[in-house]
This record gives C-alpha cells, sequence and structure tokens, in this order.
C-alpha cells in the first residue's frame, strides 16, 4: 500500500553475517571426520539465510555430534544423552521465533533418545533435526550403536553386531504426522547444503539423516559408496539438483515425488542403493505449536488476572 | 526457524507491547472494550446515528493518529522512499537508493570483492543511506555533505569489532560520492523539481537549433567583417598596424600598403540598403540567440518561471511568442540573403506581414515555454485568467500544487485537473511526488507540448501529523487526486489520450488491501479493508471536527468499515453506522464515525473517480451499454435462428412420417393381396454363415532381436594434462587437514571449501601430504615446481595416486 511494501524494508539497524560470523570455536573433530562437513554446509545454510546468530540455536545430546553447538557461533545447549529433542521442543514453545536445529548422532537419536524422536515427529514442531549417523558410537571409543550394520565388529560386539541395523528412514516415515524425511551423505557438500537448505524452508519437523563418515572406528563402512557413487540413488526434486561437475560422478538419478510417502518407503527399504535428496514432504501436516497456540496474548496481566482468580477459589473471606 | 515465520516473531513481541503499552507494534490492536452490553445497547446506536445524521460537539481525532493503513509505515526511515533525490548533471532526477546500489556495484568492482566482503560493502552503504534520510538537512547541502555527515555518525557508533572496514568502506565510498544538490520531499519539492526538469530539458533541448544560428550569424558576421576590410575604414594604416601585431609591425610601411590596397578594388561594394539588412539581421539574431544554451554547461538561458500571477505569465508567453516570430522571421531572411536571393520588393511585404500564424509545429517546438505555478488560492482568484491561457496556444505550462487540505471535494480547485480535460486543448498531468519518475516523465511530455499544460500537482504540508511520502502517495491511494494524464496529440480519440497512471486497484472504487489486527479478545483478524478518502480526511486538519473518534464504551456492532457500507445498497446500509480505522502511535485501533458532511464528500470523490474512470476507459458505461445491446441483438438472432430450425425440422419430420407410414401402409397392402394369390413359403433357412471369419492372421513374427544397441561410444575426452596442482573445491568437506598443514598454500573459499591459494608458498612434499590425508581424496600435486626439492623422486612417486 503507498507504494511500499512491508517486507521490502530495509533492515539498516541488522549486520550482515558472513560465513566466520558462525564460526564458534575451532572444531575438535578427528581429522577426516564427515562432521566438519556437516559443520561447513550448516554455517553456510545460516549465511546465506542471514539468520541472526541472536535468533538462532543449535541444541545436541551427547556424543561427538554433540559437539556441534560449540562451534556455531550462536546460541546452543549441549544437553544430556538423548535429550536433545525435549530440549529443542521446549525452547520452541516458548520462543517461536527462534531457528532451531538439533544436532544427535546415531546413538542420541535411535537408541536413548528414540521415545523423543517418535514423538516428535508426531508433533511436527517447526525445526530441524539433523541425524549424524555414524554408526558408531564414537565418543566413547567404539561400541555398537542401533545403525552398526550386523557383524560390524564393534567393542561391545568383539564378535560382530547380532542384530539387523535399524533403518531410521523407515522408521522416521514410518509414524503418525511425518512431514519431512531426507537423506545425503557429507562428502557431497553441494548436495548435502540444498537438503539442509530445503529441510529448513519447510514448516513441520525436518528430519535429515546423514551418512557420516568416522575415519576413526569406522574406515571402510562407506569406502564402497565413495569408490562406486552408482550406488547412490540422487532423489531429484524441487530444490534438489545437482550441477553439471557434480552429475557427472552421480549418474544414478530419478525424477522423485516427494508427496508420494508409499514411493518414499519402498526407497527407504531399498538395500540395493542408499536413497539420498528429499523423500518425503508433507507440508499439510499440521504443527504442534500452532495446535496449541493459545487464543489470547499472554501478557503479565493476564497472567496475574487468571492466578488471582485461581487462588481467590482458595481464599478464605474473613467477612463471610 | 524460519520457519522464522515473521509471524510467530510478531506474536512473541506482541506480548510485551500489551506489557508496555507506551511502545510500538507492528500489529495493530483493538482495545479492551469495558461493558459489551452497554456498547451494543440502543442508546449508543442512537448517540452514534445523531451524530453521523447531524455531527456535533464529540470527541474529535488526536493529533498523532495516522489511518489504521498506515501504521505499518510508522518506522518510515526503515524504507527506500525514493527521496531525497539526486539531481544530476545529467538531469535525471535520481532516487537516492538507486544511486547507492550503483555506487556499491562500482567500488565492489574497482576493489574486487567477492562474497562476504562485497555484501558487507553493500550493506555499509544502505546503512548511510538510512542515515543520510535522517540527517538534518538544509536545501543547500550536496550529497557529499550530508553524507560524509552521515558517514561520521555511523562510524562513531559503530562497534570495535566491525569499526575499522566500515570506515575503510565509507572512505572509498567517500571517494566516489559526487557533489550533486539534494531534493528533499518538502513543500518547497514540487516547485524545486519542476523547474529543475525545466532547466535540464531545456539546456539539451536546442543544441542543433542553436549551433545553426552560431552558424548564421558567423556567416552574416563574415559578410560584414569583409565588407568593413574593404571600406576606407578597414585600409587605414593604424588599422592595418594593429591587424599584424607588434612583431613584424617595424618591417611594413602601413601608409604604402593602405595606398596600394586602395588602388586594388576588386568588385562593387554590397549596396547599402543590403548592408543595412544584413547588419540588422546579424544584430537581432546574436541578441536572439543567447536565449538558447550554448552547451550544457551554459547557466545563462533560463526559461521564465512566474509565480502566482497568470497575467504576468501572459505576457511572458505572448512576449516569447513575439521574440520566436521574429526570430524565425529573420532566419528565413538571414538564409535567403546568405544565398544571395533575397529580393526586397516581392519579399519585403511577405516577411513584413509574418506573424505567429505563419510558424509550422517545428518552428513553435522551438519556443521557449513560460512555467507558471499557483497554490490554490490563487488558481482560484484567477479562475478565468486560468482558464484563458489553457484555451489559447501560448507554451505556458501552469503548475498548481495543492496540499491535502486544498482537496476538499466541494472546493472546484479539487476538479481542475477534471475540468480541464473538457478543454480538450491542454495536456493534462495530474499525480503525486510519491512517484517522481512519473512525475518527470509527465511533465518532459507537457514541455514537448507546443500549447499549454496543467499540471496538478500534491504538495506536502510540512506540519502534517503524517510523513510527506505518505501524504503523497495517500492522495493518490485515496482518490483524492488520482493520477493520469491527457495528451491531445496523442492518437484522435480518448482511448489513446486519456490514461489513467498506476493507481492502486484503479478498476475498484477504493483501493484495498488486506489488514491484520489482534482483536478485542486477543484473537488474530484479517479484514480487506477499503482506503476511502474519509481514511485520509480523518486526519487532515480542518476535516477532523467532522468525525468523532468513538471510545471503545460505544463500539456498537452495527458499525461497519466505510468500504463496505458504500459497497452496500441503500437497504443495507440502513441502520449501520460507518467508520474508519485510525491506529495510534501505540498500534491501539480506534474508531472514528464520519458525519454527513463527509459521507457526502466521500461521494462526490468517488463520483469524480468514476467519471475519470469513464475518460479512461475503465468500465466505461457507453461501452457496456453497447455491449449489452449487442449481447441481447446476438441472443435475439440466435433464438430465431434455433426457433426456425426446430420448425423446420418439424416440419420435415411431418412429412417424413407421413411419408413412411404411406409406404408402409402399401407394403403391407401389397403383401396381402400377394398372399391371396400364392401359399405362404416355407420358413427360410437360417442364414449360414455367410463369410469365414478372415483366415485370422499368423502372428505377427516376433520382430528380430532388438538390434544390438551400439556399444555406446564414449566421447574421446580432451586429456588434460594439469601440471599445476588444484584442487576439487566443490567436493571439498571442510575437515582442515590442508588448511591446517599450510594456511598459507590451502584456504578456504566463501562456502568454506578449499582451493590452492598460492602452489609456491610451501614444498611439493606439503602437497604430497595434503593428497593423502585428504579424507575425499580431491587434492591433485600435479608436478613438482622446484627441481631442486629434496627427495622429489620419492614425493613424486607418491603423488602418482592422486594425479
Amino acid at each position: 500500500m503507498f507504494g511500499l511494501k512491508t517486507e521490502c524494508a530495509l533492515r539498516l539497524d541488522e549486520e550482515y553475517h558472513g560465513l566466520d560470523d558462525y564460526q564458534g570455536r575451532m572444531a575438535r573433530w578427528c581429522p577426516g571426520c564427515g562432521d566438519n562437513g556437516i559443520l561447513a554446509a550448516t554455517q553456510r545454510l545460516c549465511r546465506d539465510e542471514q539468520l541472526p546468530p541472536e535468533k538462532t540455536v543449535f541444541v545436541s545430546g551427547i556424543g561427538c555430534a554433540a559437539r556441534f553447538p560449540h562451534y556455531m557461533k550462536t546460541y546452543g545447549f549441549h544437553g544430556l544423552h538423548g535429550r536433545a529433542l525435549p530440549t529443542a521442543q521446549g525452547i520452541k514453545i516458548r520462543r517461536p521465533d527462534l531457528h532451531v536445529f538439533v544436532n544427535m548422532g546415531d546413538g542420541d537419536c535411535c537408541s536413548i533418545g528414540t521415545a523423543h524422536w517418535i514423538h516428535m515427529i508426531r508433533m511436527n514442531m517447526n525445526l530441524v533435526a539433523c541425524l549424524h549417523d555414524n554408526n558408531i558410537y564414537g565418543l566413547t571409543k567404539n561400541q555398537a550403536s542401533p545403525t552398526t550394520p550386523a557383524g560390524m565388529a564393534t567393542a561391545t560386539t568383539p564378535k560382530g553386531a547380532y542384530l539387523k541395523e535399524l533403518n531410521p528412514l523407515s522408521a522416521t516415515l514410518g509414524v503418525t504426522n511425518v512431514s519431512f524425511v531426507a537423506q545425503v551423505v557429507e562428502w557431497v557438500p553441494e548436495l548435502l547444503f540444498k537438503v539442509l537448505q530445503e529441510a529448513f524452508h519447510h514448516r513441520g519437523f525436518a528430519f535429515v539423516r546423514i551418512l557420516q563418515r568416522c575415519p576413526h572406528f569406522m574406515p571402510d563402512l562407506f569406502t564402497s559408496l565413495l569408490n562406486d557413487p552408482k550406488k547412490i540413488l540422487v532423489l531429484e526434486s524441487e530444490g534438489i539438483s545437482l550441477s553439471e561437475a557434480t552429475a557427472k560422478i552421480y549418474t544414478n538419478r530419478r525424477d522423485h515425488d516427494v508427496s508420494d510417502l508409499a514411493t518414499a518407503r519402498a526407497l527407504a527399504e531399498d538395500e540395493g542403493q542408499v536413497p539420498v535428496g528429499v523423500l518425503y514432504r508433507n507440508p499439510g501436516v499440521p504443527c504442534y505449536e500452532d495446535l496449541r497456540r493459545p487464543a489470547r496474548a499472554s501478557s503479565p496481566a493476564l497472567v496475574r488476572n487468571v492466578l488471582e482468580s485461581a487462588f481467590d477459589g482458595f481464599a478464605i473471606n474473613p467477612g463471610a | 526457524m524460519n520457519k522464522a515465520s515473521r509471524k510467530d516473531s510478531i506474536e512473541v513481541d506482541l506480548s510485551a507491547v500489551r506489557a508496555a503499552p507506551d511502545s510500538t507494534t507492528e500489529i495493530p490492536f483493538e482495545p479492551a472494550v469495558p461493558d459489551r452490553e452497554a456498547a451494543a445497547s440502543r442508546r449508543t446506536l442512537l448517540e452514534l446515528t445523531a451524530f453521523r445524521t447531524h455531527g456535533g460537539d464529540r470527541e474529535s481525532v488526536p493529533a498523532d493518529v495516522w489511518p489504521a493503513q498506515m501504521h505499518s509505515f510508522r518506522d518510515l526511515a526503515r524504507h527506500r522512499l525514493p527521496f531525497p533525490l539526486v539531481l544530476s548533471a545529467n538531469g535525471e532526477p535520481q532516487p537516492l537508493g538507486v544511486r547507492i546500489d550503483a555506487l556499491g556495484d562500482k567500488l565492489v568492482a574497482a576493489h574486487g570483492l567477492q562474497g562476504d566482503d562485497a555484501e558487507r560493502l553493500r550493506q555499509d552503504l544502505r546503512r548511510v543511506e538510512g542515515r543520510l534520510r535522517a540527517v538534518p538537512a538544509t536545501a543547500e547541502d550536496t550529497l557529499a555533505a550530508r553524507w560524509r555527515k552521515a558517514a561520521d555518525e555511523l562510524v562513531k557508533q559503530a562497534g570495535q569489532d566491525g569499526r575499522d572496514r566500515l570506515k575503510a568502506n565509507l572512505e572509498w565510498a567517500a571517494a566516489e560520492i559526487g557533489d550533486e544538490q539534494l531534493l528533499d520531499l518538502d513543500a518547497a519539492a514540487p516547485a524545486r523539481l519542476v523547474r529543475f526538469l525545466l532547466q535540464s530539458w531545456w539546456r539539451t533541448r536546442h543544441e542543433q537549433w542553436r549551433s545553426e544560428l552560431d552558424d548564421l550569424v558567423e556567416a552574416l558576421e563574415a559578410w560584414l567583417r569583409a565588407e568593413e576590410d574593404r571600406s576606407d575604414r578597414g585600409r587605414d594604416p593604424d588599422r592595418l598596424a594593429h591587424s599584424v601585431g607588434a612583431g613584424d609591425a617595424d618591417e611594413l610601411d602601413f601608409e604604402a600598403l593602405s595606398e596600394i590596397l586602395g588602388r586594388s578594388r576588386l568588385d562593387q561594394p554590397l549596396p547599402e540598403d543590403r548592408h543595412e539588412r544584413i547588419g540588422a539581421l546579424a544584430a537581432s539574431l546574436n541578441k536572439a540567440r543567447a536565449i538558447y544554451p550554448a552547451g550544457e554547461d551554459d547557466e545563462t538561458s533560463v526559461p521564465s518561471v512566474v509565480h502566482g500571477d497568470c497575467s504576468a505569465a501572459k505576457e511572458s508567453g505572448e512576449s516569447d511568442l513575439s521574440n520566436l516570430v521574429a526570430l524565425v522571421r529573420d532566419t528565413a531572411m538571414a538564409r535567403i540573403e546568405l544565398e544571395n536571393r533575397y529580393q526586397p520588393k516581392q519579399l519585403d511585404g511577405y516577411f513584413a506581414g509574418f506573424d505567429a500564424s505563419h510558424l509550422d509545429p517545428h518552428e513553435r517546438g522551438l519556443g521557449r515555454p513560460t512555467l507558471l505555478v499557483l497554490d490554490r488560492e490563487q488558481a482560484e482568484a484567477q479562475l478565468a485568467e486560468l482558464l484563458t491561457l489553457l484555451s489559447g496556444d501560448l507554451p505556458v505550462k501552469v503548475v498548481v500544487e495543492l496540499t491535502l487540505a486544498d482537496l476538499d471535494p466541494s472546493r472546484w480547485a479539487a476538479r481542475l485537473g477534471n475540468m480541464a480535460l473538457g478543454l480538450s486543448g491542454p495536456f493534462v498531468f495530474q499525480g503525486s511526488l510519491a512517484r517522481p519518475d512519473q512525475l518527470a516523465e509527465n511533465f518532459r511530455q507537457a514541455l514537448e507540448h507546443l500549447g499549454p499544460a496543467l499540471l496538478v500537482i500534491h504538495r506536502p504540508d510540512d506540519d502534517a501529523a503524517i510523513p510527506a511520502f505518505l501524504q503523497a502517495a495517500a492522495a493518490v491511494e485515496s482518490r483524492l487526486m488520482p493520477a493520469f494524464r491527457f495528451d491531445p496529440t496523442k492518437g484522435s480519440d480518448l482511448a489513446d489520450q486519456a490514461v489513467l497512471l498506476d493507481n492502486p486497484a484503479s478498476e475498484k472504487a477504493w483501493a484495498s488491501e488486506p489488514f491484520a489486527f489482534t482483536d478485542a479478545d486477543g484473537q488474530a483478524g484479517e479484514v480487506e479493508l477499503a482506503f476511502t478518502a474519509a481514511d485520509l480526511m480523518a486526519v487532515i486538519p480542518g476535516y477532523r471536527e467532522h468525525f468523532w473518534c468513538v471510545p471503545a464504551t460505544h463500539w456498537h456492532p452495527a458499525m461497519q468499515p466505510l468500504g463496505d457500507f458504500l459497497a452496500a445498497d441503500e437497504a443495507e446500509r440502513d441502520g449501520r453506522v460507518p467508520y474508519v480505522s485510525l491506529a495510534m502511535p501505540t498500534g491501539e485501533l480506534l474508531r472514528a464515525v464520519p458525519d454527513a458532511h463527509i459521507v457526502d464528500a466521500v461521494r462526490r470523490v468517488a463520483r469524480a473517480w468514476r467519471t475519470l474512470q469513464e475518460l479512461c476507459g475503465i468500465e466505461n458505461s457507453h461501452v457496456a451499454h453497447a455491449l449489452k445491446r449487442e449481447r441481447d441483438r446476438l441472443d435475439a438472432e440466435r433464438d430465431e435462428a434455433i426457433e426456425a430450425a426446430r420448425q423446420a425440422y418439424e416440419q420435415q419430420l411431418e412429412r417424413d412420417v407421413g411419408e413412411l407410414s404411406r409406404r408402409i401402409v402399401t407394403n403391407i397392402a401389397d403383401r396381402l393381396l400377394a398372399d391371396e394369390a400364392s401359399p405362404l413359403p416355407a420358413a427360410a433357412p437360417p442364414p449360414t454363415a455367410k463369410t469365414e471369419p478372415a483366415a485370422r492372421k499368423a502372428p505377427e513374427e516376433a520382430p528380430a532381436d532388438p538390434p544390438e544397441p551400439e556399444p555406446e561410444t564414449a566421447e574421446p575426452e580432451v586429456q588434460f594434462t594439469l601440471d599445476e596442482p588444484y584442487v576439487d573445491t566443490a567436493l571439498c568437506t571442510a575437515c582442515d587437514d590442508c588448511t591446517t598443514l599450510n594456511p598459507e598454500m590451502f584456504a578456504y573459499d566463501e562456502n568454506k571449501q578449499a582451493y590452492i591459494k598460492d602452489p609456491l608458498a610451501g614444498t611439493f612434499q606439503e602437497l604430497v601430504i595434503a593428497a593423502e590425508k585428504c579424507p575425499v581424496g580431491i587434492i591433485h600435486p600435479g608436478k613438482p615446481a622446484n627441481p631442486d626439492e629434496p627427495d622429489l623422486a620419492k614425493w613424486v612417486e607418491r603423488a602418482k595416486p592422486y594425479q
């Protein structure tokens, strides 16, 4: 109106944020750790979206991946093992204006934090959760995690892991209210960035499983994938496509309808190849914070009135 | 997350606002209604209706209140308004933001900045731009001066972290910023802008013509000089000595030279009358050409600008016209004279009667326009003179400046633009400085127009509660001053001549937009709210007393936004009380009920707007009626055709049925008659299959084995042999290994992916070790640069897997 658009207003009071504005402490992951690439892509996302550092929170539990908040120059919460999601929930419900990211390892998310994971999917709160899946407990030195492949010898399973590994994609896609599921490998930085960007733009709980190399304890885990890019199936969809150079390496690609849940589940369970990209997206699932939005805006006066009236119910009126 | 839905953040902020009612908020909110039953009572309705009908002495609208639709622009400094305008030397007024962005691009290119550095530079420049708008300014300020003030303030306030960068960026910019004049949007702006446009237009308008005049004058004067040289005076020894100068004066005998020259007369001198004529023409043209600038820098010739006096403008226009007639006449005479074709007997009479009617359009276009600037009072006081000027053919460009208070629909001055359309002769433009580019373009067209022009331009009121820009934008948006142009020279009918210029929602009665607010119960609401003339009038001094700013205790359910009220039919309006929504600086919404005077005024505005719409071809009623007539005619023709076809069909059917019946009866009768003659034949055998089914086609032979797919002949790829080391940057996972090994040799780009910054900043050995350590194997060491490096053979061998 009046030839002006409120959304085009100059944010003169805001600083331009460069990549270094998001760099926290020096990363202390092992040399060659895949977490470095995830950190770089996430910082790039923050820079490209110009997320105000004071309005951005990274929440983690315990594990190698959980060191993430230390390396971001934003707000962060390095919490308890398996409890990253409930912490993030608390932040989001009280401060829906913040950009909330959750970084969990496979132990954090798929073992001790499983209950929170399942219910978070169902609640569909508006945040991004990255599962840094290196198939091992790295920080505590090589114990089997739920995603460790069957037969893999670890400190806790020296004769090989007994159980078939958990499939976090199938698990997520099977939960009521699932709204965004993606998978990506951290050694294709371009794709990693694009998938994170799509997850960020999704309104709802965006779950991204990132296959991550642990060169120290699992040096050969993804060697076959690295050596044979054809084993990676790139799912091309809106926002997800490869540059010409990368497309020459990753020739196994297909167009994918991200609204097709059945195909997404079938792809997730395909053991012959590793699908990367957005598997499923449904922007129509309501967010918990929207469903629970209070009918009237909270104010100190309102809180006082409600409390007063509640206390009045127990008051003794000496005059009566 | 951005998840960052802006709505989320607003809601959170809102709770803080409620707690601190003196702070501003983005979403306006309705106040709590203390007693809803009392508000909805019949008594309240009676009070509201009484004011609506008869007016009265009620709470009027407070001074710091704005129309509710404007509330989101309270912090106007955040918006990139086109002001101040930079009045650049090329005559093109340029919005400050456009200049700053161009400056940013230039500096980025000049200093080879990329990625974040380039973005930061642009952001720094925009911050100065925002600050510059807030710097208290005088009209004399230049861009450079005000830029320095704003930049100094900004650097002083900058934190320690970014101060050095900011300072460096702003010093670069200061070196590049020009010293053009700035034009702020205030009451003086319209007159200043049109004067600037007039001068810059005139400065470049007649360069060719001025150069032709210069050539003519030069040729005439050359003749006169030659004549003088040959005259006795020209041969005077002193003059000859003077013409030679001091150098060789002693070598010559000028007396003797004068005598020799006197003896060598070559031809006859010019006749006396011709000499006089040429002298007069040279003098006249020499004087007349001065009004045309000799170049872009020539500031001496300025078209006349007259303030407030139609008669003076008329005199100036007439004087300019008579000068133009004389100039064109003298030019024609001079040209004929220079071709030696001037026959006094034949031409003196013609040129003696040379007047304005002899000018062709091109020659008229050489005339100098007169600019007349009037305010409302002056226009009203001199209506007859004004109309005479506009009906004539003098190139007087009349600018009438009207403030919002002048736009009272009951005054004819507010309808001046519409009235001038009826004169059909003058070029007419109406608009505001909210679109300076539109104004500049149309003003130039008005100047190009050979006859008179009327430009009705909104003038901001410096004392108004609303900022000048919003006044200008709202003048157009409220339909009080719709933007339009009428150019009688464009085409032959109104469809080409009359154009509405970017009025919001020009096809509707009022502009409207969704309006978000929080209601008295704290619920978020959104309504489509029209911006009527009354929404603006409610905050203009002089109209405020015609509104009752109704307290929340009187918010009766029968109240209805004025836009909806006007759109409803008579029956629906019954029992309704219209109101306009206003907002306090805190965001608290108010309702102001207009009295009958205002509602009547709004209806007048709507009617004038409707007329303008029709003239400009929007939902033209003549067209609509003609369309309806034509549609009815076509419908009737179609119905007739259908009816005729139906009747023809029924008749044909009747005939066919009759014929068929006749044939059946005849056949039966014939058969009966035949039966009587011969017994019935035995039942005929059932018909056998008459034709063998076509032999089933042998299944088509399976096609021969599909041709072997041609082996993919991979296009021979050009093999590159790279001696230089390189990194597949796009595949880098930012593990820090190489950059830690040798930060001089390896660096990260703007996306934190590694590349080789300086291949010579380390040894070949380091390159090979980096390649070996790289977890994704994307470092290629190339060939060693230094053949004397120790153990080179070993490292070359180890480098092989990574080439």
